[in-house]
């Protein structure tokens, strides 16, 4: 087994890890609610959000630095002038976006039914939304019977058993928006192992669940990165240290976490300073006392592809496993901040 | 050197000018066979309305925008057919049955509430196409969120045909008053109206509810 050769494989892995991205467009009638929902699933109070638009003839791309790999576009009327319908998608490659989401306010008029047969008769996957909750208004009826009322019409219109999902991007009382946390869980379900690792990396966990995928997430990046860490150090020890990690992959896993858990430096300070689980000195004097106790237990949890990489370099190894624990308890850490506010948040 | 620009802007004008007074109908929709029941209640209407001594005011707008609502509420539900309301698309239906009763009277009033255009069953162009604007008193565009631009043809188009039109927007209540303003302009540019033919009103919380009862039925 070549060290060098696993390291460079194990590099472009967790790089592709790392730049895997999720297009999600969202399409439906003007002042439907697009961009407000585009703004609620990025978190506009996080970061500035960035619209692009092109030209005319591109959609606008939505993402935001905290929010890495989730690019949201709003897609242009389909059936206009300026996008008739013959030619719309030869523009837009339907292929390009992972999901579909149609928002809709009010009745589900022709070009959202139309373009839904399009998007299911090319098998692509597509989400209905019904914004505007809080205009859904009937004499004599509970918002429930409307609700039901209103999933069986665009069941009727698009002629299948799609989701709907009700929203309001007008803060409530407690000045929540309704059904964020529903649609991006909805998004979640859709997407694949890598993307949905990615989605539940990147984006602001609403509920417990989400932070538990979140966590969950963070580890198996934790697995790899510290792989890489431990296979670059293996060959590249810095002298007169006596961590056989590149400590480069160590600290950006650091940052990593915390971003994924929307934390910053002064959240985790006291996990964090110069004896931290993830610094230096906190792994060197892990990694002695794992080599003194023998680390007879600790093999059982190294996902079993990485044993023969590291079998045969107990340096190699004992580096990796003291990186890995010591980035679990951090993630662990971030899990449990993130969660006790999560908790006082939905509390409100 | 400014008049080398003058001219490709008179151009453009022109261009524009023109383009606002073609003739809207799209050839291919006098001859189109498609949605052959709402076509026939449309001429129904229209025959029925030239029968008819009585004023006559038509209901028309985006679906869901609150038509039939509206109407309900205005005439406190006593019309001899109410209208159907309800969350549903095409609640209200002229492309199922061809005699759906399409225009309902009310005292001395002619009341005509249109399906919303621009369904799978409720083509825009076929109201382009043959709704009878030019036999009404007035028509009341009932509005509820963005124009698109079906809203604009149409509502420019029934401006040209109709003796008087007003845009009621609904939903006011989750307006700001400052957001209001905007719409009212923003209404007022797109179709081409003065700002006193726009009216806010709410059906849930009966906004301005009162003052259309005063101007559409005086006298009730």
């Amino acid at each position: 087994m070549d060290i060098h050769q696993e390291a460079r494989n194990l590099r472009k892995e967790l790089e592709e890890m790392d730049n895997t991205t999720i297009r999600v467009a969202f399409f439906g009638q003007p002042g439907a609610g697009k961009s407000s929902l585009i703004n609620a699933v990025l978190g506009r109070d996080e970061a500035e959000v960035s619209v692009r638009t092109d030209t005319t003839v591109a959609a606008a791309r939505y993402s935001t630095p905290s929010v890495p790999g989730v690019e949201l576009y709003d897609l242009p009327g389909y059936g206009t002038s300026h996008f008739p319908k013959e030619s719309y998608f030869e523009k837009f490659k339907i292929d390009e976006f992972d999901l579909y989401v149609c928002v809709t306010s009010g009745k589900l008029m022709q070009a959202d039914t139309e373009f839904f047969r399009y998007l299911t008769s090319h098998n692509r996957q597509c989400i209905f939304v019904f914004n505007k909750h809080d205009q859904l208004w009937q004499v004599g009826l509970t918002a429930r019977e409307l609700e039901n009322q209103k999933t069986r019409d665009i069941q009727r219109q698009v002629g299948q058993a799609v989701d709907v999902i009700y929203t309001s991007c007008r803060p409530d009382a407690n000045r929540q928006l309704k059904g964020i946390d529903d649609l991006m869980g909805a998004i979640r379900k859709r997407l694949e192992d890598a993307k949905g690792d990615r989605w539940d990396r990147s984006v602001k966990a609403w509920s417990l669940e989400a932070l538990e995928r979140k966590r969950e997430a963070s580890k198996r990046r934790v697995a790899l990165a510290s792989a890489v860490a431990a296979a670059n150090g293996a060959f590249n020890i810095v002298p007169g240290v006596d961590v056989a990690l590149n400590m480069t992959i160590v600290n950006s896993m650091r940052a990593e976490i915390r971003r994924s858990f929307g934390l910053n430096d002064s959240d985790t300070r006291d996990f964090d300073g110069k004896n931290g689980p993830l610094s230096e000195d906190g792994l060197a004097s892990l990694i002695k006392s794992m080599a003194e106790n023998g680390a007879t237990h600790l093999p059982k949890i190294v996902p079993l592809r990485f044993v023969p990489i590291f079998g045969n370099l107990v340096n190699g190894a004992l580096a990796f496993m003291a990186c890995m624990r010591a980035g679990n308890y951090y993630v662990d850490v971030c899990y449990n901040i993130a969660a006790e506010r999560l908790a006082q948040q939905l509390k409100r | 050197m400014w008049w080398l620009l003058a001219v490709p802007a008179a151009a453009v004008v022109a261009a524009l000018l023109s383009a606002d007074s073609t003739p809207e109908t799209p050839p291919s929709e006098k001859n189109s066979q498609a949605h052959p029941i709402l076509r026939n209640n449309l001429q129904r209407l229209k025959m029925q309305l030239q029968g008819s001594t009585k004023r006559k005011v038509a209901f028309f707008g985006q679906p869901g925008a609150g038509k039939s609502t509206t109407l309900d509420i205005l005439t406190e539900g006593r019309l001899q057919t109410r209208p159907r309301i309800g969350v549903a698309t095409d609640m209200t239906d002229w492309s199922s049955s061809p005699n759906i009763p399409v225009a309902i009277p009310f005292g001395d009033v002619l009341f005509v509430d249109a399906p919303g255009y621009g369904t799978m069953k409720h083509p825009p162009e076929v109201f382009l196409a043959h709704f009878p604007f030019d036999q009404f008193d007035e028509v009341i565009v009932v509005v509820k969120g963005k124009l698109v631009q079906a809203d604009e043809r149409l509502i420019r188009h029934a401006t040209k045909q109709t003796r008087r039109l007003r845009v009621v927007q609904t939903h006011s209540d989750t307006l700001s008053t400052e957001e209001r303003e905007i719409r009212r302009h923003d209404l007022s540019k797109r179709l081409g109206l003065s700002l006193i033919q726009i009216q806010f009103i709410d059906n849930r919380t009966q906004e301005g509810i009162t003052f259309l009862k005063r101007t559409i039925l005086p006298g009730r």
